[in-house]
């Protein structure tokens, strides 16, 4: 019987597993021996090993008019293959949008990573020049419950790959589950994840794709910590072409529809904020308490896409105590992984939490929580009893919660209450003499009065939060229009790197940063510049004061923003004539600014206005090395005509 | 109970073959439901053999029986079916385009990449056949992979070998088949 040629069967296998190329020549001449026609027959099958166009690779489809044409798609694993820097040793997961394998980095450092190979989409060519657009922002988040995104490319045959950190655990839903953790448990773990998207927020990134496998929750010490992946790859992957909605693309690169926004699935679908990600924790959000997704029973498998969309944006979504309630008891391990009976969770999620959760899951995202902060503060409410954003006007329930926040305190008020009612009946006022009044007058005076400064102290607050919120929404906006840009800005890139790739390359880095720092960061800090203007002279300072301290929290020591309202501070100082503190205002901006941007306008400004600050304290020496300096700096501009009547103003003075 | 689960039930106990008794059945399913989906769907339409294969699976034996028996008989007769069609498929093609001569079914047109994939998929199955003369177990395993779309180390335990052993065939193979047919390409 013939038979393939075993032993060069054997050679080939046993060749390729040998990395070096040389080491690997070296077997074969060491086992063909003279016998040249076997040896290369082998390498002939080495040779052809490694092309990776081969029809056994690919999908074939077939068409009505009988043509058979082949889709280039990897079948066979990448186990073993090296990407770039990255050796994959072995897969650990596989989903919808593509294939996970633990990889082991050499260079620059040694490290092990997961590198996420995406399956190829419709729309992948331009995945790396999207990649690198987002890799500003991505480089900006950095947040324990945020997965990194180290690097990114494509394969040989245009497959696009992820590299990001190794984490491990479970998604969020099974988590819960496995470890039996009851509603409120779930709720912390929640509102950890919470924070991340929040973070993410703020750095003016949309997940996009936000669902319980996206989660993956550990127990470390007996925390429990959560790591939201894929942060920005969303956006990466599905680079858009007009008419092309989300949700064909998700219909084909990620399969489940439960947690995609009404927005998500328009045809217009170019219009998507942060209140898309609240949609989607909502849902999960939902899925953690019910056990149910929410369209349950609804197979979106089975569904073509117009009907999905009608689901989604039409279908209303009911209470997830009326899910629970209507779950037939069936299901008995929903209630046992919640540590809790039926009647309990139906009991525990009436009320607020129904309210909480369907306010994110509201078609409209206009009437949803319109930041993930609204929807944190209003669950923390919940957990300690306080009235929720979400349930409003409602005297009752703000009355129960009370009840409930102060069940001893609230039940002796009302007997009081009752008793005095009664006593009033009666002469009551020579009951009390007359210093005890004075005495609780005085006291009542100064209860009243750190009333006031806490109400004034929650007032700032409250605006800083006002603030924030509406930065982000604005930040969002400006993000849009980006997005709508998003082709010419595709088109400018790629331009940037045709350049030859060792000359310029630093130029080219900095322009890609550059652009996208200025679409994002100098906005808010426009914006919240714009703000404080609108202030009282006194609240300025404080509200400014206020903002540096989110902002040193937010970036750090050095960053521009920074020195912006430092600038600011100095100058509110400076009219105020305290000519001290204004100095070390400015000071403090001249620093950053000589780190980040020594040859920027801004720099020259600050050091005229530090100058100015020395000068009102007769400093005169110090501010005198500045001037000179200032000076020097101007006539290197093009148009210097403002700085140079401020130089001449604060010389003159 | 349909007539597929019950023979892969006879399959798994050894009282039916799964080549003879399984086959007709999964292929006059298959063959209905890809003719029906091509005359149905708009121009754009391809069809994907392999979805093909799993669709039928859930539509003829479903979530009740799946076990891994079942799944693995079920597939190895799909597979042979759906290489059928595909095949047919192909022929048919060629021969509206070249006047029915078979043999010709070697000679690469390169002026006409239209049907490029046509030829190699015929090519590559010429050669599977060739391979499946020398080596029963690697013919198999290339085409549960490639017209019945299993995951490489399923279609390997279907076979009764490790998954190792599946990734060291699949190389040899997947190397051999592309000597074979540029061999072939070469000769007069």
């Amino acid at each position: 019987m013939r038979t393939v040629d075993i032993r060069e069967q054997e050679i080939f296998l046993n060749a390729l597993e040998i990395q070096s190329a040389v080491k690997r020549l070296d077997y074969i001449y060491q086992q063909c021996g003279t016998n040249t026609r076997l040896r290369e027959r082998i390498e002939t099958l080495l040779k052809l090993h490694e092309n990776d166009s081969f029809i056994l690779d690919k999908k074939v489809s077939m068409s009505p008019e009988g043509d058979i044409s082949t889709v280039t798609e990897e079948v066979h694993d990448l186990t073993g293959v090296t990407l770039g820097n990255y050796h994959l040793v072995r897969q650990i997961g596989s989903g919808g949008m593509g294939d996970v394998y633990l990889a082991e980095q050499t260079e620059p450092i040694r490290r092990r990573v997961a590198v996420k190979v995406v399956k190829l989409g419709m729309d992948t060519k331009n995945f790396v020049a999207r990649f690198n657009a987002e890799r500003q922002a991505l480089a900006l988040m950095d947040h324990p419950g945020i997965t990194k995104v180290y690097d990114a490319g494509a394969t040989k045959t245009g497959r696009p790959y992820f590299v990001m950190e190794l984490v491990s655990g479970e998604p969020i839903t099974v988590f819960c589950d496995e470890n039996r953790l009851d509603i409120k448990q779930r709720l912390s773990v929640f509102l950890e994840l919470c924070k991340a998207i929040q973070h993410a927020h703020q750095k003016g990134l949309i997940h996009r794709d936000l669902k319980p496998s996206n989660i993956i929750v550990t127990k470390q010490d007996g925390d429990f910590i959560s790591k939201v992946i894929d942060f920005g790859v969303a956006k990466a992957t599905h680079g858009r072409k007009p008419g092309q909605t989300d949700l064909t693309k998700l219909a084909l690169m990620i399969g489940t529809p439960h947690y995609m926004s009404p927005e998500q699935t328009d045809t217009q679908g170019n219009d998507q904020d942060i209140r898309t990600d609240v949609y989607s924790l909502g849902a999960i959000l939902f899925e953690l308490v019910t056990g149910t997704t929410i369209f349950e029973n609804e197979d979106f498998g089975k569904k073509n896409l117009i009907s999905i969309r009608e689901i989604i944006q039409t279908r209303s979504v009911e209470n997830p105590s009326l899910r629970v309630s209507r779950l037939e008891d069936v299901k008995p391990q929903i209630y046992r992984d919640r540590k809790s009976s039926k009647k309990e969770l139906v009991a525990r999620l009436r009320g607020d939490l129904d309210a909480i959760i369907l306010k994110c899951l509201k078609k409209d995202r206009a009437e949803r929580y319109s930041t993930v902060a609204d929807l944190a503060n209003d669950l923390r409410r919940h957990l300690s009893n306080q009235t929720i954003a979400a349930v409003k006007h409602n005297w009752l329930s703000q009355i129960r919660s009370l009840a409930k926040r102060r069940t001893k305190s609230f039940v002796a008020t009302a007997a009081i209450a009752v008793f005095l009612i009664a006593l009033s009946a009666f002469s009551l006022v020579s009951a009390f003499k007359a210093n005890d009044f004075a005495e609780k007058a005085s006291a009542a005076e100064t209860l009243a009065n750190e009333r006031l400064r806490e109400a004034n102290s929650a007032r700032v607050k409250a605006e800083i939060e006002r603030l924030k919120s509406q930065t982000i929404e604005r930040q969002y906006n400006t993000q849009n229009r980006r997005f709508r840009n998003e082709g010419a800005c595709l088109r400018a890139i790629s331009r940037f790197n045709k350049l030859p790739q060792n000359q310029n390359s630093a130029r080219r880095r900095y322009y890609i940063s550059h652009w996208l720092r200025s679409e994002l960061d100098f906005r808010v800090a426009d914006l919240l510049a714009s703000s404080t203007n609108s202030f009282q002279q006194n609240g300025d300072i404080a509200l400014l004061e206020l903002i540096l301290d989110e902002q040193r929290k937010e970036f750090g020591t050095s960053d521009l923003l920074i020195a912006k309202t430092l600038d600011m501070l100095g100058k509110k100082e400076l009219e105020k004539r305290d000519a001290v503190q204004a100095a070390k205002y400015f000071r403090e901006s001249l620093f950053i600014r000589t780190e980040i941007e020594p040859n920027g306008v801004q720099r020259i400004q600050t050091m005229l206005s530090l100058a100015d600050a020395l000068m009102r304290q007769g400093l005169d020496a110090e501010a005198k090395t500045y001037l000179e300096n200032a000076k020097r700096k101007i006539e290197l501009l093009p148009n210097p005509t403002f700085l140079q009547k401020r130089l001449h103003d604060i010389s003159g003075n | 109970m349909s007539d597929v689960t019950r023979i892969i039930e006879a399959v798994a106990a050894g009282q039916a073959s799964a080549t003879d008794d399984l086959l007709p059945l999964i292929y006059e399913d298959l063959k209905r439901i890809a003719n029906l989906k091509l005359a149905n769907e708009s121009v754009n339409h391809t069809l994907q053999p392999t979805a093909l294969v799993h669709e039928a699976y859930m539509r003829l034996v479903g979530s009740k029986s799946d076990t891994w028996e079942n799944r693995a008989h079920f597939f190895g007769a799909a597979t042979e079916a759906m290489r059928r069609i595909l095949i047919d498929h192909a022929r048919r093609k060629k021969r509206i385009k070249r006047g029915g001569d078979a043999k010709k079914v070697y000679l690469v047109d390169i002026s006409d990449p239209e049907h490029q994939d046509t030829d190699e998929l015929l090519m590559l199955d010429e050669a599977i056949s060739e391979l499946e003369l020398l080596d029963k177990q690697k013919a198999e395993l290339v085409k549960l992979r490639f017209f019945g779309g299993m995951k490489l180390h399923d279609a390997g335990k279907l076979l009764g070998i490790s998954s190792r052993s599946a990734d060291r065939y699949w190389a040899y193979a997947r190397a051999w088949l592309q000597r074979h047919i540029s061999e072939q390409n070469q000769e007069p």
